[in-house]
């Protein structure tokens, strides 16, 4: 139980940071700002662009926050299914798989975007993070046999 | 079993849940966002030589401008320095003027009366 919650807040955290990445460095003309009716006029935002370093690099602004959500994904539906691996796992990979195939159709210009190598790298690192963080607990939990009953 | 549906409702709801923060993070104004940035960078960077320009070109001094004086007495144009240009337009002398100022005002006149 004490897994899952750590899990949890772990998944919390990083979906939080890429958000908190976007709001410091983004345009804030992005549909996610716009819909969700945060605005730079915010008092809020503008004490969090202000106190942010301004310069960064790109990787950080625009790769860095798939990754963390890529991430954020996958551990939660680890902690989800209990970290049961057979089961989970293809679902985990939804999101990191869904991320890779758009980078890559950008790449041959199907998908409108621009094709980074970065936002590639960090789809498959917060994947691979992630799945190997529900492989870690799972074999944790089939070694102490702590798994609740369905 | 019905965690097990549970569990795959929200599944469900967390996949639907990134890909709408994903088409979220895409706008056609800053989707090509590293093309964009770069572009920005550019924009603020050929502003800032051009507001650079602009405060150099406030710095440097202007050639003075000829002082245009209209109906203006003898008195004050007699206390102006040599140096300096002075138009007089419908300029009207005093009658008890004398003739070291008006000498004064013919050299620094450049139109006469």
């Amino acid at each position: 139980m004490k897994l899952k919650v750590f899990t949890y807040i772990l998944s919390a955290l990083s979906l939080i940071v890429g958000g908190l990445i976007y709001i410091c460095y983004r345009s804030m003309s992005l549909t996610m700002f716009s819909t969700t009716g945060i605005s730079e006029s915010s008092v809020w935002v503008q004490i969090l662009r202000n106190n942010v370093p301004g310069e960064v690099p790109d990787w950080y602004v625009y790769a860095l926050p798939d990754g963390l959500w890529a991430f954020s994904y996958t551990t939660f539906i680890g902690a989800l299914w209990n970290f049961k691996s057979p089961q989970c796992i293809p679902i985990a990979m939804v999101i990191p798989t869904v991320g890779l195939v758009s980078e890559i159709l950008q790449y041959f210009n199907i998908l409108p975007g621009v094709f980074d190598w970065s936002d590639l790298f960090m789809y498959v690192l917060g994947g691979v993070a992630g799945i190997l963080y529900i492989l870690i607990f799972h074999s944790i939990i089939l070694k102490n046999n702590i798994y609740e009953k369905d | 079993m019905k965690k097990t549906r549970i569990r795959y409702v929200v599944s469900v709801f967390a996949v639907v849940f990134f890909l709408v923060l994903a088409a979220g993070s895409f706008d056609s104004n800053d989707s090509s966002s590293k093309d964009s940035n770069k572009n920005l960078k550019e924009k603020s960077s050929v502003e800032e030589k051009s507001s650079e320009e602009i405060e150099s070109e406030a710095e440097t001094p202007k050639e003075e401008e000829p002082i245009i004086m209209y109906n203006s007495t003898e008195e004050e144009n007699a206390s102006d320095g040599d140096d300096e240009i002075v138009i007089i337009k419908n300029f009207t002398e005093k009658e008890n003027a004398s003739d070291e100022e008006e000498e004064i005002i013919l050299e620094n006149s450049s139109e006469g009366e």
